[in-house]
């Protein structure tokens, strides 16, 4: 779960995905999660995420 | 499976506490009371040094003492918490959720008359003793005290000899029954006279193994330690110890006890200070991984932290492998007076548990997340510290998935077949084969089996896993009913249930307790399919 409105565009979870889930929207500056399909949930993106805009369900 | 074994390691405050009952033979309780009746005085100061469930800090703040305990586990604090609670001692006992490294930062120095630990030295690496010291050293007054009751190595071969007859089956049926272990110290009088204590009185209990040893802060010899306190250099060739280690991790690292390197910092190459700063855990074989990788390719400073010999990606999940670890390491590797930079590279795969918001608020330092494999280190240093998509993605190539093969196929040797092969004689053949010939050509063919996950994947294998069987029967001569369906019901499980081994030993792929519900079912599907068919077909 993705509170997209949130994002301030750290780019934490882009960096430490192992799966490539997120996807950097360089002119707004912030990330869209693209590809739950892929997903591990492995909740790095979670506890890295400065504005706890993410959530594990 | 292997994850329910997984579970089992983990051990909770309870079995802790049977668990150094058990080792100590009942003799640590009366020891705490005995340190506390000769060397602590009401209305004393003290800290507690890893207070555990708090059966010390109650004794203590019994006789008057204002104690302030800290301990690492927030389990075992809790039990601590409750046992404050109902001896009513809130008002003299303060709980911190904290690393012992870090007493010297958060409490005032002089401040106390006594630091005290019992059982808690022994869970430290060397280094981090010493720099313990040299912290309790700081909160104390010019006559302060230092009591430490703990387990030690006896002195001399015939003690030493009679204590490893007598406490290796001790330990093992210890950690058996409670997961539990400790591992006995040596040389704590040099590290105390180094962080500036004398040692005034000991109190010996079992020959020597069970020790209370009370010192005093030396007037004159408050000593600062110099420089970086390096564990020495690592280097990237072979040796005939480290393909042993790797030898026997090949097969049997699912099992412990895991390969671990003493935490610290180390050096590869010949670091300066302007040298990089890498962080992973204690496993050795990743620590072996990572040095074979960058040793002369990369000068580099390696804080190895305390993961409890478990890797990375794992540790983190898990919760062994924390920002409070890394930290600690951090702290006593005293990088942060010696270098001219601020930057720590660690790696990615530990971001699920590592909190790097919390490294940068407490250390000051920027956290770089580093590429998920060591081989790629090199390689992420020539493109200045920056990583391709490649860098930050996991694969699980043939190569991977062949050495995760043997390390379950070693798991399930000595977990399955070894008691099959005793109590089960008939079924070992077949079963063995199997096994080998599942996971082998799982491992191989990952990829090109449909699903998402290991128990869809078991769908195809299912069908597959039954064609070799009906394929391998059709060359028996004489071969029933009976015995198709019950090679059949039993080609199904070990399908379903090697799917969900690969599926949690593979990175592509959620945990496999994500499907432990479906797994239940279909096994129960199959019990009862293995009752009621052969009851209709009249075969019983």
């Amino acid at each position: 779960m993705f509170h997209a409105e949130r994002c301030t565009g750290a780019m934490e979870c882009y960096e430490v995905c192992p799966v490539d889930c997120w996807k950097p929207d360089e002119s707004a500056g912030t990330v869209e999660f693209q590809k739950a399909v892929v997903c591990i949930a492995c909740g790095a993106c979670v506890l890295q995420c400065p504005e706890e805009a993410i959530e594990l369900r | 499976m292997a994850t329910a074994f997984m579970r089992w390691l983990e051990m909770r405050p309870s079995d802790y506490d049977r668990g150094i009952r058990i080792l100590t033979l009942g003799r640590l309780e009366p020891l705490q009371r005995r340190l506390v009746d000769e060397h602590i005085q009401s209305g004393w100061k003290v800290l507690e040094i890893g207070c555990g469930t708090g059966g010390l800090t109650v004794m203590m703040a019994s006789t008057g003492a204002e104690v302030t305990a800290i301990d690492r586990s927030e389990a075992m604090l809790e039990v601590a918490e409750q046992r404050v609670q109902d001896g009513e001692l809130g008002s003299r006992i303060k709980l911190h959720q904290m690393d012992a490294s870090g007493i010297a930062e958060k409490f005032t120095h002089g401040s106390f008359d006594a630091v005290v630990s019992s059982l808690a030295f022994s869970e430290m690496s060397r280094q981090e003793r010493q720099f313990v010291l040299s912290g309790a050293r700081k909160l104390l007054g010019e006559h302060g005290s230092f009591i430490v009751l703990d387990e030690f190595q006896p002195r001399g071969w015939l003690l030493k000899s009679i204590s490893l007859i007598v406490r290796t089956p001790l330990r093992l049926l210890t950690w058996l029954l409670t997961r539990t272990t400790t591992s006995p110290l040596h040389r704590l009088e040099q590290q105390l006279k180094k962080a500036g204590f004398t040692t005034t009185d000991s109190t010996e209990s079992l020959a020597g193994a069970l020790k209370i040893i009370h010192a005093q802060v030396s007037i004159d010899t408050e000593q600062e330690l110099q420089g970086i306190p390096t564990m020495g250099r690592l280097h990237g060739g072979w040796t005939l110890r480290k393909l042993g280690v790797e030898a026997w991790a090949l097969f049997f690292r699912i099992l412990p006890p895991y390969p671990q390197k003493e935490p610290g910092v180390y050096e590869i190459g010949e670091p300066g200070p302007e040298s990089p700063v890498l962080v992973t855990g204690n496993y050795t074989l990743t620590v072996h991984r990572l040095v074979r990788a960058i040793d002369s390719h990369v000068d580099a400073w390696l804080l190895v932290a305390d993961s409890e010999g478990i890797n990375v990606w794992c540790g983190a999940g898990g919760g062994f492998l924390t920002a409070e670890r890394v930290l600690s390491i951090w702290r006593m590797s005293a990088l942060d007076d010696h270098l001219t930079h601020k930057d720590m590279i660690l790696p990615q795969l530990c971001a699920n548990g590592v909190d790097g918001w919390k490294i940068r608020k407490e250390s000051g330092w920027e956290v770089h997340w580093g590429p998920v494999r060591a081989e790629d280190i090199p390689a992420y240093f020539r493109a200045g510290m920056s990583k391709s998509d490649d860098m930050r993605l996991v694969s699980f190539p043939l190569w991977g998935r062949l050495e995760m093969m043997a390390a379950t196929l070693g798991f399930y040797a000595l977990i399955i077949l070894l008691p099959v092969a005793i109590f089960w004689r008939s079924v070992f053949e077949p079963l063995a084969v199997s096994l080998f010939a599942l996971s082998t050509f799982y491992a191989i063919s990952l990829h090109s089996i449909p699903g998402r996950d290991g128990l869809q994947k078991s769908v195809p294998l299912v069908g597959i896993a039954l064609l070799g069987m009906l394929v391998y029967s059709a060359f028996q001569d004489t071969i029933g009913a009976q015995q198709l369906f019950n090679r059949a019901v039993g080609m199904t499980a070990l399908s379903v249930f090697v799917g969900a081994e690969l599926q949690g030993m593979s990175p592509e792929m959620r945990g496999e307790q994500a499907n432990w519900g479906w797994e239940a079912l279909v096994a129960v599907f199959l019990g009862l399919v293995y009752w009621i068919v052969p009851n209709l077909m009249g075969w019983r």
